[in-house]
């Protein structure tokens, strides 16, 4: 694309439309940015940002807590296997339902699939308790079976995986239901003149779904990289508990235990300014590395 | 065509920022503080003010409070009375069921009521931030004999409201220590059934317990994720976890980590290994644990005084009258007396704004609660009485309330001498009760007509084998350890006292369910060490030691 010169005489009006937008981001997003001085204080409410200046030691207390520092690597790791299923489940299950000849049947598993997503994880939770207790439907299923029974929420090693799996279960629908509108978007004629050339249904994916697919694959994982830090605190804080703290506590729900039984809002918003860096962090060299290796961009 | 688009967007732009810079421009109104301006109080303090005074103050919403008829929290028995007797006004500025973060939010604006109450933390903080009053000189005139009587007889209790000797928050104390102790709670025909008696051993108590599971199914011991029924039963080893205690060294140590509490806990992993303990209970929260209760899955736990108010009423809702428990005293190991765990306990403190035109109003009102409950009987009426101290009504006075530390006691002791007359038949003049007259009725009507909202009454108080009883000989004989951490939390228990706690609830989980041997509770309180307890350990000896 040829640079277009910079003419403000003939699009004047766009930027004037983009005032009122940059004033309320300017209010509501950068003025507050000024609290985050209080990660820098020992805050008291009565004083507001006046409140006694400790500099780094809020941080220093934190990371000096012998049960901080794992949070970090379980949020990673929970927070990276729900990412990288987040994406493969969903994009499987949208190429193999854009692959289905019925039209009916596909948007009926569209919507059965969207369903769980509206659910709240607190109502999950409790279904999910009842399921997965030593004496609840799928110890049951498995002890019917043969198989030893599986303490899904009090075993420490197995606990980190069924957030994932019941993660990625309840949220694929939405994914799905994004890149099967990417799917309809790809150009009709492309998969004619494969089928021309004599490819199969296996080929055609292959060669043409899959690559076309991966602008939007790519958009959706550096939008939710800049989450990576935040592995599902409703999810967790309600179904975790003191046998699995070792790999479940997260950052958001170590954070949760120490604020509001306590009141630290300097260690908290601490923690949030720790959490935003490294998120802005992971958005930029994601960003760059897609350019960078497959050359996608958002813009 | 192109034109036409431009005029479009102009508009819109024009309207858009016109809109943002409307919202913009939103003065926002400014709200009054505090009550009305200076009024002359009369000379004596329980004569009324000749002009009505507005007083104002923020209070937290109670589901147990009945409001009856058109009452409401602005418009009830208390307040009415502040009008009748003082002239005085007393209006809520906010009444909000999450207190405590509308509280910061009203200390972050300054924008404070009168009166209102704080706990320890916030105290401090206001303090700080020079937010609220000195009360020493407004107290030297205005608090009632009995009031300065309280601050005599607790003087500890109330020189945790004074910076530099000078008194800032009154303490709003406690109900008495008789709350504190713990039980063993039995189901009764279970027992019967199985014919057990009173369990003077922990093998009795085990023996009922693992008899019921055979025969009822279920589990003998309920537990739940946080470990309270642990630490209640540890007290049988002479542990007093959560309380600071005084070592073999002269020191003060945290009783959790005592080595007490390693015994207990060696024992209790072995219950969990024969399946004694609720092998479901990493899972199960608080209120999961007392469903399992409810549905009458267990006869057996170790709780405090008020499990015949939750959760035995909706366990004999679900059960029938029949499925009452009993409390009996913890059996110790070695035979001994048991030692229950008094701690520290105040439920507030009452602070004035600085800005308060009027305090000594407030300290009317303060007053007036004390008189009810202790000068009142017999130069009021019953009703009188009693209508200010029913239905809950005295939640609604939360952040003006000083509690009397006997009440407890003394309402035990009448309550059930009341109660005993009426069994024997005799006629109770219920006026002499003042305000303990609903205690006694609603044992009445347990015994009466086994309503189920008596029953948490009758095993506090009314029962032979009452919850009080019990606690009564421990409180007299002071058979009991008392916390040495006696005043509010240290600057490092403060900010870091639960994550403490967490630390030893997660590493004695592991041992119980058997994911680490019993020897890692040394590596525990080591962890518990670095992370802020060897400090904490510090600044309780300075504060509070010798």
């Amino acid at each position: 694309m040829k640079k277009k010169k910079f003419n403000i005489s003939s699009l004047w009006q766009y930027y004037l439309m983009l005032v009122p937008g940059v004033i309320l981001t300017f209010i509501f997003s950068y003025i507050p940015l000024y609290g985050v001085i209080i990660a820098f204080e020992k805050y008291n409410v009565g004083m507001g940002f006046a409140s006694p200046w400790v500099g780094l030691e809020n941080f220093r207390y934190l990371f000096a807590q012998p049960t901080f520092t794992r949070t970090i690597w379980n949020t990673l790791y929970i927070s990276f296997w729900k990412l990288a299923l987040g994406i493969v489940v969903p994009v499987t299950i949208a190429v193999l339902l854009n692959e289905m000849a019925s039209d009916k049947l596909k948007r009926f598993y569209q919507t059965l699939i969207y369903i769980p997503n509206f659910l709240s994880w607190i109502i999950m939770a409790g279904v999910l308790m009842d399921i997965l207790s030593s004496t609840g439907a799928i110890n049951m299923i498995l002890m019917k079976l043969g198989f030893p029974g599986v303490d899904f929420l009090g075993n420490a090693k197995v606990f980190p995986w069924t957030m994932i799996i019941s993660d990625v279960w309840k949220g694929f629908g939405y994914g799905t239901i994004v890149y099967l509108a990417a799917l309809t978007g790809i150009d009709p004629s492309l998969y004619e003149s494969a089928m021309l050339d004599g490819a199969n249904r296996w080929e055609q994916i292959k060669n043409i779904t899959i690559p076309l697919l991966m602008p939007t694959v790519v958009l959706m994982t550096v939008l939710a990289l800049g989450s990576v830090l935040n592995a599902g605190f409703d999810q967790i804080y309600n179904l975790y508990s003191p046998a699995v703290w070792e790999t479940a506590d997260i950052i958001d729900t170590y954070v949760y235990r120490l604020g509001i039984q306590q009141a630290q809002y300097s260690v908290g918003a601490a923690v949030g300014l720790f959490k935003s860096l490294v998120s802005a962090i992971m958005v930029i060299v994601s960003y760059r590395l897609a350019d960078k290796l497959a050359g996608y961009r958002i813009l | 065509m192109r034109k036409l688009q431009k005029g479009f967007c102009t508009a819109m732009a024009a309207l858009m920022a016109a809109t943002t810079l409307a919202g913009c421009m939103t003065k926002p109104t400014t709200t009054q503080n505090t009550g009305s301006a200076k009024v002359e109080a009369p000379e004596d303090i329980w004569a009324p003010y000749d002009e009505t005074v507005v007083v104002t103050t923020m209070g937290e919403e109670n589901s147990g409070t009945e409001f009856q008829g058109d009452d409401d929290y602005g418009n009830n028995p208390w307040y009415r009375a502040y009008k009748e007797r003082f002239n005085i006004d007393l209006q809520n500025k906010w009444i909000s069921n999450d207190y405590s973060t509308k509280l910061n939010l009203a200390i972050a604006d300054r924008d404070i009521a009168d009166v209102f109450y704080v706990d320890s933390a916030r105290l401090t903080t206001l303090y700080e931030a020079g937010l609220i009053m000195n009360l020493e000189d407004v107290f030297e005139r205005y608090a009632s004999d009995t009031l300065k009587q309280y601050r005599k007889d607790y003087a500890d209790t109330w020189e945790t409201g004074e910076f530099d000797g000078q008194l800032y928050g009154m303490p709003q104390m406690n109900y008495g220590i008789i709350d504190q102790f713990q039980y063993i709670w039995i189901r009764q025909d279970w027992m019967k059934e199985c014919g057990f008696d009173e369990p003077k051993t922990m093998d009795d108590v085990i023996k009922i317990a693992t008899t019921f599971a055979e025969k009822y199914g279920g589990y003998a011991l309920p537990e739940c994720q946080t470990l309270e029924n642990f630490y209640r039963i540890a007290l049988a080893w002479g542990a007093h976890p959560g309380i600071w205690v005084k070592q073999a060294d002269g020191t003060i140590g945290y009783g959790t980590i005592q080595p007490e509490m390693k015994e207990a806990l060696a024992q209790y992993t072995e219950w969990y290994k024969e399946g004694i303990v609720n092998p479901n209970f990493t899972t199960l929260n608080w209120d999961k644990m007392m469903q399992g209760m409810i549905n009458g899955e267990c006869g057996v736990i170790p709780f405090a005084q008020w499990f015949g108010y939750n959760p035995l009423p909706d366990l004999i809702k679900n059960q029938g009258p029949e499925a009452i428990f009993y409390p009996y005293e913890i059996p110790t190991i070695d035979g001994s007396p048991i030692k229950g765990s008094v701690t520290f306990n105040n439920n507030g403190y009452v602070v004035i704004s600085k800005d308060c035109q009027n305090p000594e109003a407030i300290m009317k009102i303060v007053n007036f609660y004390v008189y009810t409950v202790n000068d009142a009987v017999g130069k009021e009426s019953n009703e009188y009485l009693s209508s200010l101290h029913s239905f809950n009504y005295p939640n609604v006075v939360r952040g003006t309330r000083i509690i009397n530390p006997m009440n407890d006691y003394n309402q035990f002791i009448q309550v059930k001498a009341a109660y005993d007359a009426w069994a024997r038949g005799e006629e109770v003049d219920t006026s002499e009760l003042g305000t303990n007259v609903s205690k006694f009725e609603s044992c009445v009507n347990w015994n009466t007509s086994q309503d189920p909202n008596g029953v948490g009454d009758w095993l506090q108080q009314g029962n032979d084998r009452s919850a009080y009883g019990i606690a009564k000989k421990y409180v007299d004989e002071k058979q009991y350890v008392q916390d040495e951490k006696w005043g509010p939390d240290t600057p490092t228990l403060q900010a870091a006292g639960s994550t403490l706690n967490d630390i030893l609830i997660e590493g004695f989980t592991k041992i119980i369910i058997g994911e680490k041997p019993i020897d890692y509770f040394d590596e525990v309180v080591q962890q518990w060490r670095t992370a802020g307890g060897d400090k904490a350990t510090q600044e309780i000896n300075e504060t509070y030691g010798d």
